[in-house]
């Protein structure tokens, strides 16, 4: 997983020369976030070729917009994926028109992994676990990645079973609003 | 007299998965706005908001893939020969326009959604306030007014639109080095009026502004003309505009590739093919 490391002041900053016209914030921009904007077009067009083409669109498109974008609206990063997400989308709106064959767009995904979206790992289920709060979280780490069962649970946590089954409920509703909303915005 | 305090039931609100809609992108416009003026009023509302990007942005890192090396100086590249767009605001400052009508669309805007949230929540609700007969009556009428001040927001609104266009136009216009100004001076009759022509010969664009002219007689209306190799060519007529927002530069239509002077006569309505040149009210050489 890649960290963006850097803290809001030196973006601030960055944001600012680059609405200066300053080249060099801007090249460091793309450093910063560029992996977090390729692997998401990536992840929507599910092609290599057209996503490194639709990433170069997309870092065009924010440095000429970057007067529109002010903190007050959000941060940075947020701005950058909406228009790369954005951009994505069109291309595959354009050229889902031109293709008619499902077959042919399966067969764009050489070297991608079919089950790449829906791939825990991927989704960044752990880092979705962190937000939990930490008893629904633990409950979870049981079931799904030491797969025991309610009654397991119960027992080695001396819980009882009803709690054990609610706060479960719980936990999956609010990963369920979270996957479901990844799902949908990717 | 019924006192209401507006109280919008927030909880609600988030859990309506209005907040989820805007992040995906899937509310229309006037939703749209909707959601940034609540996330505006309302802190918790914000947060939820900030939840939901941040959540976003955390899948976006763990998602992250590096991209081929040779993107990035194509990149570079690229942004050479693409011109960062400014925001307009900057730009227009040769006539001042009232724009602070902005707070007034919020403010309105926001009121409208308050009252309707809150009519429809308590319509629904069982705990809430009980609402007489009177009281209802009272909302759905303060709901009509709300309305219609937004309705009349929203035409200002396009009025400034096209106002912004036209100065926009005229501020090129002005800010060309071979633009002329012609100053229209006014004959015996009219020793107060001025107008101001700004004509580019380069392109033929032209603008003129009224800087006095006295209302037309009833029956009478202004007309500009060019005088072209001695010959009147008319400009089309025109009235004194008095609303508050109008631009005080007007655009002249027609394309004007020579001229020896520019003159305003008052005619008939509707105007006349050549000028009454008894009705002469302001004239100027180029």
């Amino acid at each position: 997983m890649i960290q963006i490391k850097a803290d809001k002041d030196r973006i601030n900053l960055l944001v600012n020369s680059v609405k200066g016209g300053r080249e060099d914030a801007f090249a460091e921009i793309y450093d910063l976030f560029s992996p977090a904007l390729f692997g998401l077009i990536r992840t929507i067009v599910r092609s290599e070729d057209d996503a490194s083409d639709l990433l170069q669109d997309a870092f065009v498109k924010i440095w000429k917009n970057i007067d529109s974008f002010n903190v007050e609206k959000g941060t940075l990063f947020t701005w950058m994926l909406n228009i790369s997400r954005n951009t994505a989308i069109d291309f595959l709106r354009k050229t889902k028109k031109e293709s008619n064959s499902e077959i042919q767009n399966l067969s764009n995904d050489v070297g991608m992994r079919s089950d790449l979206v829906t791939n825990p790992e991927t989704i960044g289920m752990k880092s979705m676990l962190l937000k939990l709060p930490e008893e629904q979280r633990i409950l979870i780490d049981y079931v799904y990645f030491r797969g025991y069962t309610q009654s397991e649970i119960a027992e080695e946590l001396d819980m009882p079973i009803g709690t054990v089954k609610t706060r479960i409920r719980a936990a999956m509703g609010e990963l369920r609003k979270w996957f479901n909303l990844i799902l949908f915005w990717i | 007299m019924v006192q209401f305090n507006f109280i919008l039931d927030i909880k609600e609100y988030i859990a309506s998965g209005i907040i989820e809609s805007y992040v995906l992108g899937s509310l229309s416009n006037q939703e749209t706005r909707e959601v940034e003026c609540m996330s505006h009023i309302y802190p918790e509302i914000k947060e939820h908001l900030v939840q939901l990007q941040s959540n976003i942005e955390e899948w976006a890192s763990a998602n992250a893939v590096i991209p081929p090396s040779d993107i990035k100086s194509k990149v570079l590249a690229k942004i050479k020969s693409v011109q960062q767009e400014s925001d307009v605001k900057s730009e227009t400052k040769i006539v001042s326009i009232n724009r602070s009508n902005d707070f007034f669309k919020y403010a309105a805007a926001a009121s409208v959604f308050l009252l309707l949230g809150t009519a429809y929540l308590w319509y629904n609700s069982s705990n809430e306030l009980e609402l007489t007969a009177e009281q209802l009556i009272e909302t759905e009428g303060r709901l009509d007014e709300l309305q219609a001040d937004n309705a009349s927001l929203l035409a200002e609104n396009s009025t400034l639109d096209t106002e912004i266009k036209t100065t926009n136009r005229n501020a090129e216009l002005l800010a060309q080095a071979n633009t002329q100004v012609i100053e229209l001076k006014g004959t015996d009759s009219f020793k107060e009026s001025l107008v101001r022509v700004y004509w580019n010969q380069t392109d033929g664009l032209a603008s003129f502004v009224i800087d006095n002219l006295p209302e037309p007689p009833t029956a009478l209306q202004y007309q500009l003309w060019a005088i072209v190799d001695g010959t009147p060519m008319s400009l089309g007529v025109f009235d004194l505009d008095n609303s508050q927002f109008a631009s005080s530069i007007r655009t002249i239509n027609e394309k004007i590739t020579s001229s020896q002077a520019f003159a305003i006569t008052l005619e008939q309505l509707g105007g006349s093919p050549t000028p009454n040149l008894e009705a002469l009210v302001v004239i100027g050489e180029v």
